[in-house]
This record gives structure tokens, C-alpha cells and sequence, in this order.
């Protein structure tokens, strides 16, 4: 079997008395969607964050691609393939749907210190970004100032410009928080359809769509990831159903 | 973004349209006033890079306004003293050639806004203005204190640097050539805002976190940004020393910075024409009110309070609004 695209070991990052991630190893495979569970505060987020970058681990290693990237800024590990999308939305208000994947694609286009040339006239890269757009339903939006869209609208969005990114890993904060069934529905039949481009690690509450899409499951409480494995080995594990689906053996 | 151009539009027929009336009128103090409006939305137009378009609220555009000014100030004075600027390595001559003394201008104040650029981008908020501050009071205490130039009493230079064969020293000639750079300057920030790098400093405005999560580095783009803005109001520095054929340690102090964001604010804050109808404003409140009372500006302060509690966006602001009711109106 390929090495993993992304593999944690040993990651832990506390806050005070409080350890926000505890020894979280998890690897995610090329071609699969590695769905991490848990309930609020189990450390989900912060696992995010340590791996994209926004914030250092106390401990632990982190390998994208084969490469030692806990010391890397967020930049250079963006710049190997990883992409994520926020769980608040982290857009620019006066900017377009269309203008933000224009900036995602700029990266590998040739950078953004270009000073003259005005980004309407750059025809091809707005083509680019409208596909992307349109493959999150959102092209018939893509000029409005994303002051002026949706809740579900701005999560759409943050699809678009992850994918824009073409990453290898891509990491996913709830996308579908807020989206309306129709949004969620759409979004779960295009992660389908990504799966065989990149690695995906879902966060997810939406129970029925992280049983339906994920080829793996973890389950994280307390900072500590307490099992992985498949659909049916997650929904029998013991461990699981009192930590975390709520029922009593 | 069309309310933006015709708004920068109106502002600069009402500059030319007060210089038309200096020279059509034979008031040459006109014509200097507004000389002196579009030197400082020239400034201000450089501020805005830094303020309205990356957000970074700088204290010390002084800095750069003053150091345009020795330059030229400097450069000139060598030149009608018939030393040389330096003998040591190279023997460098003073000039009073125009477009040099800007172009030395506008290098003096990108380099030195390199290293104070760098240093400010580490901290944020209150503590960026504080070190842009700081970096512009260190100036200025090294201005007034540095003999050579004239320390605290300035530097005089008696007649205007030479631009081909203009008549420089002719108030209306020296209007138009202020004017026509504001304009060439306006042109440029606004194909700036349109481009790859404008698309990036809005994001590194409004979200830095997304924009280092696409692979961009926030700092590097600010950076940038910094010194595009020292350079603009570095080139005004030296076309304000050549407009009183004088430089002071007062271009380098804290008030000139105060000053120049007064403009932007005054104007609208990332607001293309913002800083030419800020200043065009400042200079006729200064002149109207300064009739009535010498404390003018205390009334320029009621004034700023009332605009920018009127919601931020300044004047351009409440020419949008004002646009947003008519047409409200026909609709």
C-alpha cells in the first residue's frame, strides 16, 4: 500500500491546564475521505489548525507527502498541496465569489506581484475559477461581493476556492454547517466525486452523511482519538457508542 | 466602482477648477493654494496604499513627506553652492534638475521605508502606529539637530528646481505640473487596485489569515504595499520643498503625519479621489475658517468628528449616500 499523503504521530497541543489534542495519530490515504468525529470541544478544530498550521504543536510530527512540515508556515504547507476550508467562513467582504478562486489559482499562475494588469482582462483564469465555481453551484453568484451572499452560500465558496487550490490534501471544517439540505446534498455528491483526486479528512456532524461518504472513521474525545475504522466497525465499537453516540451498553 | 471614478473625477475639476480661477483671475495665491491641495492629496494619495487599501493605520508618513522634501531640498542647495554631495568614493554632485531630485526622492523614501516597514509588519494595531511614530520622531529629532542642513531653522533654496524649459517659478506653470503628476499618480493606484497585487492586498486587508492559507504571504504583500506609499508621498515631500523653496524639520514631524491622515480621512479612507478632496477641503477650511478665527482648528476638528460619525467613508461616503437617495428617488 502508498504511504499515506498526510500522517500525524504523537500530535498534542494544550492550551493551559487543557489539552486541546492529546497524542492524535491519524493518517490520511490517497484517494479516501477520513472522516474525524466527536462531540463540541473534543478537539477537532485545534486538530485542524495544527495541521494546516495556524497554530504549532506542543509535540508530534506532522508529514504531508512524506515531508516534515510542523515547522513549516502555513504558506509553504499550502504550497505543497494542502488547502482547507475555515469553519467560520474566512472571506474577504467586498471582494466576489469569482475574485477569491481568481486569487486561489494565482499561486500557481505566476504569483500575485503583478502590478498593470488589470484581472478582467485575465480571461483565462476567470474561465478556471467559473468552472470551479460551477462545480459548487454557485457560477450564476460569482460576481457578487460576498457581503452579499448566503450563509450557505459563503461555505459553498470555501469549496470552490480549496478546490481551486488543487490540493493533494484537503482538509474540510464542517463545510456543511448551515448549507440546507440542498447544499449539503450537492456538496456530499461532489466530495464523492473528489475522492479520487486527493485525500479528504471530513468534519462532519451530519451522522447519516459521514456513514454515507467516509471510506474511514475516527472518533475523537477529549483531545484523544478513541477509535478508527470503518462504517460498521465504528457504529459496534463499544467505546464509541458510550464516549460518543450517546447510548448506554 | 463607478461612483468611485466619478467622485474622483468631481474632486479634480474642482482642484483645476480653483486653479482656473487663480490664473483667469490673475490671483497667483490661488494658484499656490492649489499647488498646495494637490501636493497633499498627492501625499495622502500615498497613505491611502498603506491605510485604505492594506489597512495599515501608519503615524509616519511625515517620514517619507520630509525626506521627499530634503532631497530636494538638499540636492538643489549642493548644486547652487557648487559643492559636491559627496567626494568620497564617487564624486556626486548636487543637481536641480527636476525629475532627478524626484526620482532620488522617491528612492530615499522607499529604501528607508524598507527597514521600517519590516519592523512595523511584525507588531499590528496600536503597536504599528506606534512604531511608525517613533520611526518618523527619530527623523525628525535627527533633522533638528543635524547642523549641515540648516537644523532646526531649515533649509532655503530661493528659486524652483528646473523641468525641461518650464517656467517653474510661474505659479500657474508649477499648478499644472503638480496637477498633471496627482493625476499620472491617480491613473497608476488605480490600475494597481485592478490588478493581481490589488486583489491581493484586499485580501490581505480584510482576511491576512485566508490569504497565507492560499499560499500567499500576507506580509510580503503589505510590505509592498508600505513602499509603493512611502514612494508616492515621498515624490509629493519634494514637490511641497520646490513649491515654498523651503524644507523644515515641521515636514518630518508628527503633525504632518496627523495632517496627511487627516486627508484620507477627511476624504474617504480607500477611496480613489479620498485624499485630493480631504485636502482640497483642509486648505479651503484652513483659509475660510483661519479668516474668522486663528483657532480654525478646533472647527476643522468639529468637522472631522461630525464626518466621520456620520459613518466612515468621508466625503466619499456621503457623495455615495447622497447618489443612493436620488436615485432611490426616481426609482
Amino acid at each position: 500500500m502508498a504511504e499515506p499523503l498526510l500522517v500525524t504521530s504523537g500530535l498534542s497541543r494544550g492550551f493551559g491546564a487543557l489539552k486541546a489534542c492529546d497524542d492524535v495519530n491519524l493518517d490520511i490515504r490517497a484517494g479516501e475521505i477520513h472522516a474525524l468525529i466527536g462531540p463540541n470541544g473534543a478537539g477537532k478544530s485545534t486538530f485542524v489548525k495544527l495541521v494546516s498550521g495556524e497554530i504549532g504543536p506542543d509535540t508530534g510530527s506532522i508529514h504531508l507527502l512524506g515531508k516534515s512540515v510542523e515547522t513549516l508556515p502555513m504558506t509553504a504547507r499550502a504550497g505543497l498541496g494542502m488547502a482547507r476550508s475555515f469553519q467560520v467562513s474566512a472571506l474577504a467582504p467586498s471582494m466576489s465569489g469569482l475574485e477569491h478562486v481568481v486569487l486561489a489559482l494565482l499561486p500557481h499562475e505566476g504569483g500575485v506581484f503583478h502590478f498593470l494588469r488589470p484581472v478582467a482582462r485575465e480571461r483565462e483564469l476567470r474561465d478556471r475559477a467559473g468552472e470551479m465555481l460551477a462545480r459548487v453551484g454557485m457560477l450564476d453568484r460569482a460576481e457578487i461581493p460576498v457581503a452579499g451572499l448566503s450563509h450557505g452560500e459563503r461555505r459553498q465558496l470555501e469549496i470552490a476556492i480549496a478546490l481551486a487550490l488543487e490540493p493533494r490534501v484537503l482538509l474540510l471544517d464542517e463545510p456543511m454547517a448551515g448549507m440546507g439540505p440542498e447544499g449539503s446534498a450537492r456538496l456530499a455528491a461532489l466530495l464523492n466525486e473528489l475522492r479520487g483526486d486527493m485525500g479528504i479528512l471530513l468534519i462532519e456532524h451530519d451522522m447519516d452523511t459521514v456513514f454515507a461518504l467516509a471510506d474511514r472513521i475516527s472518533v475523537m474525545v477529549g483531545g484523544r482519538i478513541v477509535a478508527t475504522g470503518n462504517a460498521d466497525e465504528i457504529r459496534s465499537d463499544e467505546t464509541v457508542k458510550t464516549a460518543y453516540l450517546g447510548e448506554t451498553p | 466602482m463607478r461612483r468611485d471614478l466619478i467622485f474622483t473625477l468631481a474632486a479634480m475639476a474642482a482642484l483645476l477648477a480653483a486653479g482656473l480661477y487663480g490664473y483667469f483671475g490673475d490671483e497667483p495665491f490661488y494658484l499656490t493654494l492649489a499647488a498646495k491641495a494637490a501636493i497633499f492629496g498627492l501625499a495622502g494619495a500615498g497613505l491611502n496604499i498603506a491605510l485604505g487599501y492594506g489597512g495599515l493605520v501608519s503615524l509616519g508618513h511625515a517620514a517619507f513627506f520630509g525626506i521627499g522634501g530634503y532631497a530636494a531640498g538638499i540636492l538643489a542647495s549642493h548644486a547652487r553652492n557648487y559643492e559636491p554631495l559627496m567626494t568620497w568614493p564617487v564624486e556626486l554632485a548636487g543637481t536641480t534638475s527636476a525629475p532627478v531630485i524626484w526620482i532620488v526622492a522617491m528612492l530615499a523614501a522607499g529604501l528607508f521605508s524598507l527597514p521600517m516597514g519590516l519592523l512595523s509588519l511584525r507588531t499590528g494595531g496600536v503597536y504599528f502606529i506606534m512604531i511608525t511614530l517613533a520611526f518618523a520622531q527619530m527623523l525628525y529629532y535627527f533633522a533638528v539637530s543635524w547642523p549641515a542642513y540648516g537644523g532646526e531653522d531649515g533649509l532655503s533654496f530661493y528659486v524652483r528646481n528646473e523641468l525641461g524649459g518650464l517656467q517653474t517659478m510661474n505659479p500657474w506653470i508649477w499648478f499644472l505640473v503638480c496637477y498633471a503628476i496627482l493625476a499620472v499618480v491617480l491613473v497608476l493606484i488605480a490600475i494597481l487596485t485592478r490588478s493581481r497585487f490589488g486583489l491581493a492586498l484586499t485580501m490581505a486587508r480584510e482576511n491576512p489569515l485566508r490569504l497565507a492559507n492560499l499560499g500567499i504571504g500576507p506580509k510580503r504583500v503589505l510590505l509592498t504595499a508600505f513602499v509603493i506609499s512611502a514612494i508616492l508621498t515621498g515624490l509629493a515631500g519634494a514637490l511641497y520643498a520646490d513649491l515654498n523653496r523651503f524644507v523644515s524639520p515641521a515636514m518630518l514631524s508628527w503633525h504632518m503625519s496627523g495632517e496627511i491622515m487627516v486627508f484620507v480621512i477627511l476624504g474617504g479612507v480607500g477611496r480613489l479621489g479620498g485624499p485630493v478632496a480631504g485636502a482640497c477641503v483642509f486648505i479651503l477650511l484652513e483659509q475660510v475658517l483661519g479668516g474668522f478665527t486663528e483657532y480654525w482648528q478646533f472647527l476643522l476638528g468639529l468637522a472631522l468628528i461630525i464626518i466621520v460619525l456620520m459613518g466612515s467613508g468621508g466625503l466619499a461616503g456621503l457623495f455615495d449616500r447622497s447618489g443612493a437617495k436620488k436615485g432611490a428617488a426616481h426609482g
